[in-house]
């Protein structure tokens, strides 16, 4: 393994337990994937792809029955690893209610370094720092569950940050939140891994939050199906489909325009255009032949 | 309805009593339940009375507040108050109807009976709950506790379970709401029929209740495992416990007060009853 890998996992399978003791479809079947270190890697797939099945196995919340997951060099199948593995992957979950410990925001940021058993100043510092990268400063005296949904999620990532990990797994952290939660969320996790050069790996089922990582992996049915950057997943629209996804909406609409068969014959679709305004300035050329002159807006873009 | 509840709820805040060490609150809370106890006289109500609403203004938490925690107890001081107020003898009856007696006796012990409740609970929301949070009250109780790790007592664990439980009583109230209101959506109806019925009407809610704080609870455990909990051992706390001269002389200044109520009550004073 080399020394860009953050985490590793190697042929992993992984079939949870049923109550009637019947055999179970395997959640997670033969996955062998890495993450580098500093990427941002979404994990696409529909409900009951494998795809948070993957991420509990990614920091030891879950041990494969098959092959196995190394976690900066700790497998996590070794008990006396689990520490370590938890230090370098902080998770945060889909449910804010359900990780918060305590009754006041910045003690709950404290909960993590308390448990490493850092030096009191230090877990100070640490909270300080982890509050003010989230913007959730303001409110360190306050008591959670007056604070909205992205606040609360916001302050378990907090939680997380003041643990120094390498890598935070965000399990559909954004699921629960309404849209202006989701961009608080979106917005934090893109700073946290361009400031401060933190891996990220974001399991999510809005395509809107994917267009910004460097890299995709789509599961379905327990295995990878996938794996790109945005562009080359997002531009296979039919594929997507199949797999019960959708495109980003502008890509959806691009694609649908070319379907059309006069369109298709006059103009050369580009593939993948995920960014409004790359999809304005394409349709403006598709009909803005007779726009240029006349329309500001049209003579702007194009 | 639901959302009164304050039982149990920290208020955070700045005032004295807010920065006193939580086990010498703890201290003065077990010190002022069984003082409570002591007061037998008009007089030595008044005083704990006054002592009550003196901790409202050390806390600096409104007496609205105050008021509506002592809402759940209502029942119950009211229940207590009539008991003692049929059931207590005398001599000259001031009322009478039937076989019920009222005497001026009855009514005195009755109003004690409220005052006694009302402080009881308004003290230990002041000196505690309010004041303090989950985290500082476990710790403090966790320290004054920590000797019995001696003799193999689960003291960090059980103050864990004691401030999560706390942690997560806002979490459930809302959550119960949207229970009651999702099944009265459906037609439920929890307020016509007698107590039975009454009470089989509850099924709908506390199932869905217990269900869901089962799956809570095991997402909580996930959740604090992958921040590394594993028990008291090696532990630090980002709030280091110092007793200050401060919290010493705030400490022996308030159990001086209270203890007066011994001092008090020992005044004869006409309108006194045994209790």
């Amino acid at each position: 393994m080399d020394r860009d890998t953050i985490i590793s996992c190697r042929d992993v399978s992984f079939r949870y337990d049923t109550d009637s003791g019947e055999e179970e479809q395997k959640a997670v079947k033969n996955v062998t994937v890495d993450i580098q270190r500093g990427s941002f890697v979404v994990i696409l797939g529909r409900n009951g792809s494998g795809k948070s099945t993957l991420a509990k196995l990614m920091n030891g919340v879950l041990i494969p029955q098959s092959g196995f997951v190394t976690v900066a060099g700790y497998r996590t199948d070794e008990e006396e690893n689990l520490f370590p593995i938890r230090r370098h992957v902080g998770m945060v979950f889909q449910n804010p209610d359900n990780q918060l410990v305590s009754n006041v925001v910045e003690e709950d940021v404290a909960f993590g370094p308390e448990n490493l058993g850092i030096e009191p100043s230090e877990i100070r510092k640490r909270v300080d720092r982890a509050l003010e990268t989230v913007g959730m400063k303001a409110f360190a005296s306050h008591s959670p569950h007056k604070l909205s949904g992205g606040q609360k999620q916001r302050v378990a990532i907090a939680g997380i940050l003041a643990m120094k990990p390498e890598c935070i797994i965000f399990d559909e952290s954004t699921a629960m939140l309404d849209p202006r939660g989701r961009r608080e969320i979106m917005d934090t996790i893109l700073r946290l891994n361009r400031n401060e050069n933190i891996t990220v790996v974001l399991i999510t089922h809005h395509m809107e939050e994917a267009v910004m990582a460097s890299r995709v992996i789509v599961m379905e049915d327990g295995s990878i199906v996938r794996d790109g950057d945005p562009k080359t997943i997002f531009s296979d629209v039919p594929f997507l489909h199949e797999a019960g996804l959708d495109a980003p909406q502008v890509t959806e609409l691009i694609h649908l325009l070319s379907e059309d068969p006069v369109l298709s014959e006059r103009f050369s679709f580009p593939k993948g255009i995920l960014d409004e305004e790359e999809a304005a300035r394409f349709i403006l050329k598709l009909f803005g032949k007779e726009l240029y002159g006349r329309n500001q807006i049209g003579a702007r873009l194009v | 309805m639901l959302k009164d509840i304050t039982l149990g709820q920290y208020f955070p805040g700045n005032s004295v009593l807010h920065r006193l060490d939580p086990r010498m609150k703890i201290l003065l809370m077990l010190i002022f339940v069984v003082l409570v106890f002591f007061a037998n006289n008009l007089l030595s109500f008044l005083y704990l009375l006054l002592l009550v609403i003196g901790l409202i203004f050390l806390s600096r938490i409104s007496f609205t507040v105050v008021l509506k925690g002592l809402k759940p107890i209502l029942l119950i001081s009211l229940f207590t108050a009539l008991i003692n107020l049929f059931w207590t003898g005398g001599e000259v009856p001031l009322l009478s109807l039937g076989f019920l007696k009222i005497y001026p006796e009855g009514i005195w012990r009755a109003l004690f009976m409220i005052a006694r409740i009302v402080s009881l609970v308004a003290g230990t929301n002041l000196l505690l709950s309010y004041t303090t949070s989950p985290m500082e009250m476990t710790d403090g109780l966790e320290r004054l506790l920590s000797p019995l790790k001696k003799i193999k007592i689960p003291v960090h664990e059980f103050s864990m379970m004691m401030s999560l439980a706390l942690r997560f009583v806002p979490t459930l109230v809302e959550e119960t709401e949207k229970i009651i209101n999702a099944q009265k959506a459906r037609g439920a109806d929890f307020e016509s029929g007698n107590l039975l019925r009454r009470a089989k009407a509850l099924t709908p809610i506390l199932i869905p209740l217990f269900i869901s704080s089962f799956s809570r609870a095991a997402e909580l455990a996930v959740a604090m495992e992958c921040r590394c909990y594993a028990g008291g051992e090696g532990r630090t706390r980002m709030k280091q416990m110092k007793l200050t001269l401060r919290d010493l002389s705030v400490f022996l200044i308030l159990s001086a007060l209270f203890l007066a109520i011994i001092g008090i009550a020992r005044i004869p004073f006409p309108l006194s009853v045994s209790l």
